[in-house]
């Protein structure tokens, strides 16, 4: 038998060819279609009820239980489902009551008073009371996770059946922000109680639990006793979480799912042009966004020399980043509050400027020598494209940096306890920036090897008179200038090297409709964009 | 098959579990971090982790924790995730089937197609079928296999919807859904197996064909057919059947990054997810489950020696 040799080249090489050739005409026969951002009612008529749709999210979450699992987006997201806040926000921006009926305060803004509707059911018949209430916000009193947000509350007390005293320690007038997130979730008592409750959630909700299998679905079904009459429009939704983000993009391209969200920005330039999504990002709304940006160690040398961070802010390219890696897509950051914010002003942050980077540089280096720390980051292909660009233009001014991966869960911890020069870092994204005083306090920061909520560890005393006075106080042009200060203070002392902001993104098939149209129980319209990629699903519908 | 023989291959297991138990919880604690993190986020008080570190048993020493892991095991209760409070041993019965099914499709399809093909290809060495499905075998062994999937799914559910791009149908709910949900991700994980089995299988046949009992068989006027099959197939299956058990270890890895891609909800996704969240208990008990799969798969080849040769049966038997 003769032995031909094993591969011939030609038959070889015409298979290279065809493979290729089947490739390239898949993908030129590009998907160009009607580019569309709204999904938003309007134009569609009034909502449809019935119908079921299906959410893919970036992430499983820990579980349903608000004094015990965390609440990310994802968390709020599902949690929308079961359970309802007692407060949210409305288009014009302010703090509304949603399953509260009201939500007021004293004069010295010391107690808060928060009154329930009548009526109210929990998904398993029993009435929703101002017990339900207290036992929630004392659970959270109590948890680990969230009682370093509410710090200054110092009791609640029932009052009668509908009505709870939330009295503070201090005057607190934001406090009714806190009421539309984490906080704000009224579960059953029961469900709190329950070793199990986290896996079988009782709420007030639009939806009801009906199954959760960890890391595959959750199934909610139409809560027929809901208290908002005529919803939810939908009959049922489920979610699925789909931790790869391309992945995810694909599933609402292909059809599988009907909604997803995101904050990649490469996804939703591509999803923008994709045929049949609808998009709708927040780069308009309001309120803060999550600000991407490198935090500062400035209890570590050399970074603890104001000169060395001025210098970095002046050698970053921030719209270079941006253009480079993150699509063109977010602007680009010089402060915790962005252009859409009310709390917006030119902050006086350095512009780029290499000229005045290697200045600063040399003016240390005459004092210290040579600067040099380590510059770190999560195992993200993405973010070691930004630490890599950075690293080369902090070069250029002269500052020298080795670059460290670091996996998630260390990266945290090492934040934490001060275990870092420079991190690649995102945060900031409350609706309220009273929310990040815990963030942003002298009280919170702890010197290195103890564990500090403030990361960046500055302690800045005119931070924290602002914070003081935007807390407690009820002018909302003295809270601007408050937290305007802030932001200049954050300008000239750079613990913080901004970047962008983040941008959220929810796509859908065109028929998923009232994203951002809805109507809030005291009749005022709802907020009318996404607020870090959340939206309330009780007021989604069908167009079919 | 003698009750001695199972018995030693059992008593084999029990060492190997002990090990590959002891070395995983060593190296998962001595990851920097631990599951508070994941727990309690970044904003929790020192007091706060501190004491969850206590509740979780964290703070006692490594060989105390171990001891204790392995008492609980043995009483057959595996723990509850640190995270989400559920039990490991319900995770892992909701993920397995899904891993298993995915695993079997796999190995299922990478057979279905290396054995035919591989008969085709032995029949005549360096003909144009054979050189067509080297290649091609050469080629799907060299495309990384989550680059293979975006493709697939790029083409086959985004382009034209034949499958769902993400997810899965479990088999008692709608079994054509749940086949649907897999085509994609089994081919993914088995093009790779079917280019090794392909080759292996092939090489093996053309040295079976080579012998004088297959002339001997030809001379008698077999057909063609009937020579292959029932003649060089059997003896030419021991590198292969040898490859594909121990290909399971491979397979299980590969299995890690398809479900990661096509969102499936199996062990591989579970075990990813926990080592991040640092949920060690529950990475105990995947890593128990892969050890324990992976040695009976190896034992089933053995006895899968057995059947395929009547000679190793005879020998087994007089030992």
């Amino acid at each position: 038998m003769k032995q031909r040799a094993l591969v011939r080249p030609r038959s070889f090489v015409c298979l290279v060819v065809a493979v290729l050739a089947l490739v390239a005409a898949a993908c030129s026969s590009g998907s160009k279609g009607v580019s569309s951002s709204g999904g938003s009612g309007g134009a569609a008529g009034p909502p449809k009820a019935g119908g079921r749709v299906i959410m893919a999210t970036e992430a499983e979450i820990d579980g349903f239980d608000p004094t015990k699992n965390r609440f990310d987006v994802t968390g709020l997201t599902y949690a929308e489902t079961v359970y309802d806040p007692l407060a949210a926000y409305g288009k014009d921006g302010k703090v509304h009551p949603y399953l509260a009926q009201s939500i007021d305060h004293n004069a010295e803004y010391t107690v808060w008073t928060i009154k329930l509707r009548p009526g109210v059911l929990f998904h398993d018949g029993s009435p929703l009371t101002s017990d339900a209430v207290k036992a929630n916000l004392d659970g959270h009193r109590k948890s680990p996770l969230t009682s370093p947000a509410i710090a200054s509350i110092a009791s609640v007390d029932k009052v009668d059946d509908l009505t709870v005293n939330v009295t503070m320690k201090e005057p607190w007038v934001a406090f009714p922000t806190y009421l539309t997130g984490q906080i704000g979730y009224v579960a059953s008592p029961k469900t709190l109680a329950d070793p199990n409750g986290s896996r079988n959630p009782i709420g007030t909700g639009p939806f009801k639990f009906k199954e959760w299998v960890p890391g595959n679905h959750f199934v909610a079904v139409k809560n027929p006793n809901y208290w908002q009459k005529g919803l939810p429009y939908l009959d049922e939704v489920e979610y699925r979480p789909i931790v790869e983000v391309q992945s995810r993009a694909s599933s609402l391209k292909a059809g599988t799912v009907d909604l997803i969200h995101t904050t990649d920005p490469d996804t939703i330039v591509d999803l923008r042009k994709a045929k049949g999504v609808s998009v709708i990002d927040d780069l308009k709304s309001p309120g803060e966004h999550e600000e991407g940006f490198f935090m500062l160690n400035t209890l570590k040398p050399p970074l603890d020399d104001v000169r060395v961070r001025r210098a970095l802010a002046a050698a970053t390219d921030r719209r270079k980043i941006v253009n480079t890696v993150y699509a063109g897509l977010p602007p680009d950051s010089t402060g915790p509050f962005d252009a859409n914010s009310p709390y917006h002003a030119d902050t006086g942050y350095p512009d780029y400027d290499l000229a005045k980077a290697k200045s600063l540089v040399a003016e240390y280096e005459k004092d210290k020598g040579k600067i040099s720390f380590e510059l770190g980051t999560t195992n993200s292909a993405k973010n070691l494209q930004v630490v890599q660009l950075v690293q080369d233009m902090w070069k250029q001014a002269g500052i020298t940096t080795t670059i460290k991966q670091v996996e998630q869960s260390s990266f945290i911890l090492n934040a934490l306890v001060g275990n870092y020069g420079a991190y690649l870092w995102r945060q900031f994204g409350e609706p309220d920036p009273d929310a990040d005083v815990i963030w942003w306090s002298s009280q919170t920061a702890r010197p290195l090897g103890e564990l500090s909520l403030n990361f960046a560890r500055n302690k800045d005393p005119q931070i924290d008179a602002a914070l003081r006075q935007g807390r407690q106080s009820a002018d909302p042009a003295q809270r601007k200038a408050a937290y305007q200060a802030i932001a200049r203070r954050f300008a000239e002392d750079v613990p913080y090297v901004w970047v962008n902001t983040d941008v959220w993104a929810v796509a859908s098939k065109p028929a998923v409709q009232g994203v951002t149209t809805w109507t809030l129980p005291d009749g005022s319209a709802g907020i009318d964009s996404l607020l870090s990629g959340r939206f309330m699903l009780s007021h989604v519908w069908l167009n079919k | 098959m003698s009750g001695r023989f199972i018995g030693r291959k059992v008593l084999q297991l029990v060492p190997v579990l002990f090990a590959v138990s002891a070395l995983s919880f060593l190296l998962l604690n001595l990851l920097p971090g631990d599951p508070t993190v994941a727990i309690l986020g970044p904003s929790a008080t020192t007091e706060a982790r501190v004491r969850l570190r206590h509740e979780l048993h964290l703070d006692r020493p490594l060989v105390t924790r171990y001891v204790h892991w392995v008492g609980q095991t043995a009483t057959g209760d595996l723990g509850k995730s640190y995270v989400s409070g559920q039990p490991t041993t319900e995770a892992l019965r909701q993920r397995l089937p899904v891993t298993l099914e995915l695993l079997a499709l796999s190995q299922l399809l990478a057979l279905v197609l290396a054995v035919p093909l591989a008969l085709l290809a032995a029949r005549r060495p360096g003909a144009l079928l054979d050189r067509v499905s080297t290649s091609a075998a050469f080629g799907f062994l060299a495309v990384p296999n989550f680059m293979l999937g975006v493709l697939l799914v790029y083409l086959f559910a985004v382009r034209f919807r034949f499958f769902p791009a993400t997810g899965y149908t479990a088999l008692t709910e709608n079994p054509a859904s749940n086949l649907r949900s897999l085509v994609l991700p089994s081919f993914t994980l088995g093009v790779a197996e079917l280019a090794v089995y392909l080759r292996l299988l092939r090489s093996d046949l053309i040295a079976t064909l080579a012998q004088d009992y297959i002339a001997m068989a030809k001379a008698k006027g077999l057909p063609a057919w009937q020579v292959l099959l029932r003649h060089a197939l059997r003896p030419s299956t021991f590198s292969l059947v040898t490859v594909a058990g121990l290909n399971l270890g491979r397979l299980v890895g590969g299995a890690f990054v398809v479900e990661y891609l096509f969102s499936l909800p199996g062990i591989g996704a579970l075990t990813v997810e926990s080592i991040f969240k640092r949920d060690y208990v529950v990475v105990q008990g995947t890593v128990l489950l892969v050890a324990v799969g992976y040695v009976l798969a190896n034992f089933l080849v053995d006895l899968l020696y057995g059947i395929l040769d009547p000679r190793v049966r005879h020998v087994r038997a007089a030992h």
